[in-house]
């Protein structure tokens, strides 16, 4: 029978999209990875990064239109036995004080 | 390959202004700001194909600012990503019928990526003339205003159609 369920340590294929992109940012990632290794590459491909200027920017992932709050578990609890996961990269300002 | 492949120029139809100022105006007659995104193919000519008006919650239209959540910009990829449509600008409007100038606010929630628009629609999007919107491009870290010349040789107005779309929740009517 063909295994259609990805275990533990098993490959996941991973995309994220990001809005102002032509091109998502694939690549494979043990179930086991950290998803905020996930995060870190994506801002990479994408060029951006958290900083904090007057303003505050934050770039988080989202999952099926939710927030990932945690990024510090591995893949495989948010895509359980999915072989596949598509995040989406979205830019948070949060103003600073005038 | 980059993932923002530098832009020349944009095609813009006619019909994707008079879709954001049906879209934006019914805020400023309540004396609110508002916006809609265009999206499109992004290449070295990109066309503006898709207005994208967010509304509900997460996008507040006030007097003084047009905010639009992350959650909602999350939203927007859900529809867009699948159709290969990438954020090509960012419209808003100024109630003020003064020439548009960009504030500290839409600096900061502007794009920040290399030849994304930020335009501004005066006079609460009852502006027709769109020699009279203010045209900024993005690029080496900040926003620059697009000159006439400059942008009657990087953006081609066109008879072509440009699809609407809603993202969020809509408000029945009393």
């Amino acid at each position: 029978m063909a295994q259609v369920e990805a275990k533990k340590g098993q490959q996941v294929k991973v995309k994220v999209d990001y809005l102002p992109a032509t091109e998502d940012f694939e690549q494979d990632y043990s179930t086991e990875t950290i998803v905020e290794t996930i995060r870190t590459d994506a801002k990479s491909f994408f060029g951006v990064q958290d900083r904090q200027e007057r303003d505050t920017y934050f770039y988080y992932l989202a999952l099926h239109g939710e927030r990932v709050e945690n990024t510090n578990v591995p893949l495989t609890d948010l895509v359980k036995k999915a072989k596949a996961a598509h995040f989406s990269l979205v830019e948070q300002i949060t103003a600073g004080g005038f | 390959m980059t993932p923002f492949p530098p832009i020349e120029r944009w095609r813009v139809p006619v019909a994707a202004c008079e879709l954001t100022r049906d879209a934006v105006m019914p805020a400023g007659r309540h004396g609110c700001e508002s916006g809609v995104f265009w999206l499109g193919e992004r290449a070295t000519v990109s066309e503006v194909t898709a207005v994208v008006y967010p509304t509900g919650v997460g996008v507040e239209e006030t007097p003084f600012y047009w905010s639009v959540a992350p959650e909602v910009f999350a939203a927007v990829s859900a529809w867009a990503k699948p159709r290969r449509l990438s954020l090509l600008a960012v419209v808003h409007t100024h109630l003020s019928a003064q020439r548009p100038h960009m504030s500290r606010t839409d600096r900061r929630d502007g794009l920040k990526t290399l030849d994304a628009l930020a335009i501004i629609v005066p006079r609460a999007g009852r502006e027709v003339d769109i020699g009279r919107w203010g045209w900024f491009v993005y690029g080496d870290g900040d926003y620059r205003e697009l000159g006439d010349a400059e942008r009657a040789g990087r953006v081609e107005m066109t008879a072509r159609a440009a699809g609407f779309v809603v993202v969020g929740e809509v408000e029945e009517a009393a």
